[in-house]
């Protein structure tokens, strides 16, 4: 363990430049919710600069900058379906599987998909 | 009968069995998160009309408390660092320096709840309140999960340095994963709640 007490001195370096980096980071996107930009612009700049930070803890703390294969592939079917989880509601809200007969209960729509559920529960007895 | 890599790298995976199991279970972690999240951004593009957070939530208190959590995972970090340096007098002080930023982070966050009480507001009041009391609330649970863990290793677990030092300082890097994430989550959950 001891023989790579240089190599951790080096690390403790960084940790500390990544957590001045990290507080910055904080005051900056607290400074820039002040500033009265325009609701896409907001979400855009506190997104870019959230990602960032993550991306600082993940790489530096969490040591992903040197990590095995096999935690990477885990990782990207985590990115894979984290982004499929998320993209449900902006494709709803784009149209794309929007359907009012979920949403209203008077939808002619709602009443036609529950008698063909019925219909096929029956089916299969 | 002995458990096998436990210390050990596995051949296949090259890692000793905690590591890949803390990931695996991050990853889990990530969809439990990742959920409500897409249940936020579903909520607010469905809603009528969205209150910004900083006119309901506490903006500085929030900033504070994320400086705590950034500090604490650069603390619980060093704490590792120090045991892979052979120094487990600063690995203590590290550790315990952790919990107390864990505890810190929970009282502020017991000020800011009980704040939104006493004016009446509840998760009942608003669907932007019952996501935020749903996420924040999930997410001091999983604070509390990492006082748990860190207050065993700097107790009764530290022990484990005398007999078994290796498996120790992968018990407390697993333990610093899980810290990190829980941090991670806290860098997005704090724009998406309070400055958007």
């Amino acid at each position: 363990m001891s023989a790579h007490a240089e190599d951790i001195q080096a690390h403790v370096r960084t940790y500390v430049v990544v957590f001045a980096v990290l507080a910055a980071l904080t005051v900056v996107t607290v400074a820039v919710s002040y500033l009265d930009l325009s609701t896409p612009m907001a979400i855009a700049v506190a997104l870019l600069v959230a990602c960032t930070k993550g991306a600082l803890v993940a790489l530096f703390f969490m040591h992903l900058l040197d990590e095995k294969k096999i935690i990477y592939a885990l990782l990207a079917l985590s990115v894979i379906f984290f982004a499929m989880c998320l993209s449900i509601p902006t494709e709803w809200h784009s149209g794309l599987i929007r359907s009012d007969s979920v949403w209203s209960s008077t939808g002619a729509g709602a009443g036609a998909h529950g008698e063909s559920a019925h219909d096929d529960h029956g089916g299969g007895h | 009968m002995e458990i096998p890599h436990v210390v050990e790298v596995h051949p296949e995976t090259g890692l000793a069995n905690a590591k890949l199991g803390l990931w695996l279970f991050l990853a889990s972690e990530v969809m439990l998160f990742g959920a409500l999240f897409s249940s936020y951004i579903l909520l607010r593009v469905a809603a009528v009309e969205w209150p910004a957070g900083s006119t309901i939530l506490n903006v500085p208190m929030a900033t504070f408390n994320t400086l705590v959590l950034i500090a604490s995972s650069v603390t619980v970090v060093m704490s590792w660092a120090s045991l892979k340096m052979n120094d487990f007098a600063k690995y203590k002080v590290y550790m315990g320096i952790t919990i107390a930023c864990a505890f810190i982070f929970l009282i502020v966050k017991y000020f800011e709840y009980t704040a939104k009480f006493d004016h009446g507001l509840s998760p009942a009041s608003s669907t932007f309140l019952a996501i935020y009391f749903t996420i924040t609330g999930l997410h001091a649970i999983h604070i509390l999960g990492g006082i748990v863990v860190n207050g065993y290793l700097l107790g009764p677990g530290a022990r484990m340095w005398k007999t078994d030092p290796e498996q120790f300082t992968g018990r407390v890097e697993a333990a610093g994963l899980y810290w990190h994430f829980v941090d991670l989550v806290w860098i997005f959950l704090f724009p998406v709640l309070y400055l958007l």
